[in-house]
């Protein structure tokens, strides 16, 4: 006997799959720039982590960032290798920091943490996660943590970076005439 | 798109953070010296640890010159030299101090262990 499953996409399946799509396309193409150090990039892919967040909520940043993270590592090639394991692993810490601060900001309104505050903290907790990752599994000399600060200042400079656009672009999208309600 | 005064604490937090590590890991006295190396001439340089306590006579163009390890430190304790500059520089205890006895040509210098593996796959 074998049963048919239907699995139906919702229009919500849709726009974070559409999402998902746009963060995988500038993942791609921020894999292709060299960087001067090894694990620095800009991480822009996170600013439409960031504007599903703040336009929509967490699960659908959740979504959006872990199709990110797993297509596009299957795209590159990098599925199951280290750098795959890094990237996981820093997705993961910086969610779960996004989380506490959207819990930080339902609690107490009046000291939110706006889109430059959750884009360095985002992108530091993702550095924070993957280099401990780095650092324990994979190359565990104490040489590395000479790279530790540097690591963390441009991840710092860079998250900035990541949530002045998301912030920005989110206003954009408010103001837009063609923008349809948020869909939901 | 402005910062907000949570944004402005959190990046001043986190800074403090990142200058805690720069701290602890950019300084030059990150490592604590394990050896002095003395270099006499041209001769390739000698390696003295500095955990054991002992008096080193090296022998130079002008004659010998007494260092002194105590206590992790080393020190030029006397010298054949005219102006005793190396004296003078006095105790050598922080990874990367130097000081020379430049008419006796004796040059001393202090350094971490070297690790012997740059990393490690599995």
């Amino acid at each position: 006997m074998t049963r048919r499953i239907h699995l139906h996409a919702g229009p919500r399946d849709h726009w974070i799959a559409g999402f998902a799509a746009l963060a995988i396309v500038i993942h791609i193409l921020e894999a292709g720039v060299p960087t001067p150090i090894p694990g620095i990039k800009p991480g822009l892919a996170n600013v439409i982590t960031l504007v599903v967040l703040l336009r929509h909520d967490l699960l659908a940043a959740i979504w959006v960032q872990l199709l990110r993270v797993l297509v596009g590592s299957v795209l590159i090639g990098s599925f199951l290798t280290p750098t795959f394991l890094l990237s996981l692993s820093g997705a993961l810490c910086s969610l779960a920091i996004l989380a506490l601060l959207i819990g930080w900001n339902r609690l107490l309104p009046p000291a939110r943490v706006g889109p430059i505050g959750l884009g360095v903290a985002a992108a530091c907790a993702h550095m924070g996660g993957q280099f401990f990752v780095a650092y324990t599994a994979f190359i565990p000399h104490p040489g590395l943590l000479t790279l530790l600060p540097v690591l963390l200042t441009a991840a710092m400079l860079f998250g900035a970076l990541t949530g002045w656009l998301a912030g920005a672009l989110c206003l954009r999208l408010d103001n837009s005439p063609d923008a349809a309600a948020p869909a939901r | 798109m402005k910062p907000t005064p949570a944004d402005v604490a959190l990046i001043i937090g986190l800074a403090l953070i990142i200058g805690t590590l720069y701290a602890r890991y950019w300084s030059p006295n990150a490592a604590p010296p394990t050896h002095a190396l003395i270099r006499v001439d041209d001769a390739p340089a000698r390696r003295v640890p500095l955990h054991v306590n002992d008096r080193i006579v090296v022998t130079g163009r002008l004659g010998d010159s007494v260092l002194e390890v105590r206590d992790g430190r080393i020190r030029f304790a006397s010298s054949p030299c005219r102006r005793k500059v190396c004296i003078r520089s006095g105790w050598m205890h922080d990874a990367h101090d130097a000081t020379a006895c430049l008419p006796n040509r004796v040059t001393l210098s202090l350094a971490a262990a070297d690790p012997h593996y740059d990393g490690v796959s599995q």
